[in-house]
């Protein structure tokens, strides 16, 4: 941790204020630039040490340069404000329509709303998940593509109970993935705990809508809980952790500085 | 020259160093090094905002490439970057001609 591009890269990263999408990105371009310019310094006759501070300080203030780099603009950030305002009539349209797992799956008197509903929450959660992660909206899109189709073919046919199950964790997760992807889009901390939450809330409300309130002790409601328990404890392990990290840091640095210090050859006379 | 004489014009430097040819970060603070002789006093990581920002605008355009172990991203210039650079070049060039025209009459003290 002594060596001052690691240094450097931790405090750049712990400055990434939230919303600067391209931290990662800034991050890994500026380990290559720092790893290079100390190379160059090393071929020119200096220590490794000083090379690498002297790299560090033509690279220039992490907390300056993070304030440079634009927020995210054009397509990529039209689509996800598209895709923000999809979720929301999405959700309307599926709190309308009200698909519960009841024995209906879908209540029959706004059944294609309802449809229409978790088919645009699936597809709005799928675009916000791409912009951050191909493999994220992959998964949504086969989990709520599944879902979708066997809700809407019942293709489960008297199998009610997977229909039910399948309905559940469907809206669960496309529930999680929007929360998650509105988080990212807003650049908050914790998304991931914010979507486990959202999606605990949701398989709490489907399990209420069931059986309201009375059902807390069945599977689907244990697992609402285990998520929201598990977003929370992400949440917070992603806020607090690099602060806890950084003071250790900022101390190891400290530390090891006033040491060097004091073993210093003292110079003759 | 100082730094926020050099940030100014930091988009146009970046596209002509760019335009010899795509290269990455390090790479380009290099040749800005190189052809003002070290007389730009500009934070090497300044350069880092001013491609994303070009990129945005659709001047540059990049990729990821792998060099000694290390991912590394590549800035090439587009078509529009390229017109954008003879046009910005065009103006710098009248600008500092004009600029030229009257600082050179001004007699030392």
């Amino acid at each position: 941790m002594s060596d001052p591009i690691t240094c450097y890269l931790a405090d750049l990263e712990a400055q990434g204020a939230a919303g600067r999408t391209d931290t990662a990105r800034l991050r890994e371009e500026a380990e290559d630039h720092l790893r290079e310019a100390a190379t160059r310094y090393v071929e020119m006759g200096l220590a490794p040490d000083e090379a690498a501070g002297r790299a560090v300080v033509d690279f220039g203030d992490a907390g300056s340069i993070l304030s440079e780099v634009p927020h995210r603009k054009g397509k990529d950030m039209k689509l996800r404000y598209l895709a923000g305002g999809l979720a929301m009539i999405s959700l309307s349209g599926l709190s309308f329509g009200h698909i519960t797992s009841s024995g209906d799956v879908v209540n029959s008197a706004h059944e294609p709303i309802a449809l229409a509903g978790f088919a645009g929450m699936v597809l709005a959660g799928a675009l916000l998940a791409l912009a951050a992660s191909a493999a994220a909206s992959l998964i949504l899109l086969l989990v709520g593509g599944g879902t979708y189709w066997a809700l809407s073919t019942d293709a489960t046919g008297d199998l009610g109970l997977y229909v039910v199950s399948a309905g559940h964790f469907g809206s669960l997760a496309a529930a999680a993935f929007v929360a998650w992807g509105i988080a990212r889009l807003l650049g908050a901390r914790g998304a991931t705990g914010i979507g486990l939450v959202a999606g605990g809330v949701t398989s709490l409300l489907l399990n209420g809508a069931h059986e309201p309130l009375g059902g807390l002790g069945d599977g689907q409601a244990n697992l609402g809980i285990a998520a929201i328990g598990t977003g929370w404890a992400l949440i917070l392990v992603t806020n607090l952790a690099p602060r806890l990290v950084n003071r250790m840091r900022g101390f190891v640095a400290r530390f090891l500085l006033g040491l060097s210090r004091k073993l210093e050859p003292v110079s003759q006379p | 020259m100082k730094p926020d004489m050099v940030r100014g014009h930091l988009d146009l430097l970046v596209l002509a160093a760019v335009d010899q040819g795509a290269t990455h970060g390090y790479a380009i603070a290099d040749r800005l090094r190189l052809r003002t002789e070290g007389n730009l006093d500009l934070a090497e990581g300044s350069l880092y905002p001013a491609l994303y920002r070009l990129e945005e605008g659709g001047l540059l355009k990049s990729d990821w490439t792998e060099a000694n172990g290390r991912r590394r991203r590549v800035y090439a210039l587009t078509r529009k970057g390229r017109t954008a650079l003879t046009s910005k070049a065009r103006e710098w060039e009248s600008f500092s001609r004009a600029v030229s025209r009257v600082v050179t009459q001004v007699s030392p003290r």
